[in-house]
């Protein structure tokens, strides 16, 4: 069961260029605000959603503030880690077409799935939520 | 196997299956030893038209492919707030798929 290695790889590609293209994009003041905010959630019931702030906290981040980045949104952190790590992990996959990538994606899946590990995730979302919320990101 | 049944699981799971793959299934059932039957009859698979008003209402938090059984890409999902907006839209037509898809793999895992 799961996604096979060629969509993962396109995917995760798609996704690492996109991230880097709206980064790069925010990171410069002119470009800043011509996309905007672009959260559907947060347009349509007014309240933030999970990851809300994380672009915030990534810039903040890129620009040496640790703690603002945290205090955006700890999400963030996980984001720009997966940003600077995954195209590297998939260059080296795929110049020496191995598939180490896709078999730590299964086993990261795996893992999740199981009770003791998806409960304090879903615990630990939630809470982060209602910070989002209380501090109306 | 018996034809009356493969014709039975056919008619109350096909809704479940692509078209293309329900002829796959049909030989694959008749081919198959009776004492699978019981087993087969118990599986239960995702209902695409579930997956759709899900993806949906809560697509943007990712809920949908949770469902669905995709957890590292409802992570993804979740954790960018439905991929800036442009997947979970791409979703509302590529979920009901994907769900047939992943009820295809979990009968062919019954299978050997």
């Amino acid at each position: 069961m799961g996604i096979s290695r060629r969509n993962l790889y396109i995917l995760i590609m798609l996704f690492c260029l996109s991230g880097y293209t709206w980064l790069v994009m925010h990171l410069d003041s002119r470009w800043a605000n011509v996309v905007g905010p672009v959260c559907v959630f947060k347009k349509a019931t007014g309240i933030p959603c999970p990851s809300c702030g994380a672009t915030r906290s990534m810039i903040a981040l890129i620009n040496g503030d640790f703690l603002k980045a945290v205090l955006w949104n700890p999400i963030g952190l996980v984001l720009l880690g997966g940003l600077a790590i995954f195209p590297f992990w998939l260059l080296h996959d795929l110049a020496l077409k191995k598939n180490s990538f896709h078999v730590f994606y299964a086993s990261v899946e795996k893992k999740i799935r199981q009770k003791h590990v998806a409960w304090p995730l879903i615990v630990l979302i939630l809470l982060n939520w209602c910070w989002n919320i209380y501090k109306g990101v | 196997m018996d034809s009356n049944k493969v014709d039975m699981f056919i008619l109350s799971n096909g809704k479940f299956f692509e078209s293309n793959q329900l002829m796959y299934i049909r030989e694959q059932l008749l081919a198959m030893d009776d004492s699978k039957w019981s087993m087969i009859q118990t599986i239960q698979f995702k209902d695409p038209t579930t997956s759709i008003i899900v993806s949906i209402l809560a697509g943007g938090l990712g809920i949908d492919r949770f469902l669905i059984g995709d957890t590292g890409l409802g992570l993804g999902k979740l954790f960018t707030c439905g991929g800036l907006g442009i997947w979970a839209l791409v979703d509302w037509f590529l979920i009901m798929g994907a769900t047939r898809e992943r009820n295809f793999t979990k009968f062919q895992q019954f299978l050997y």
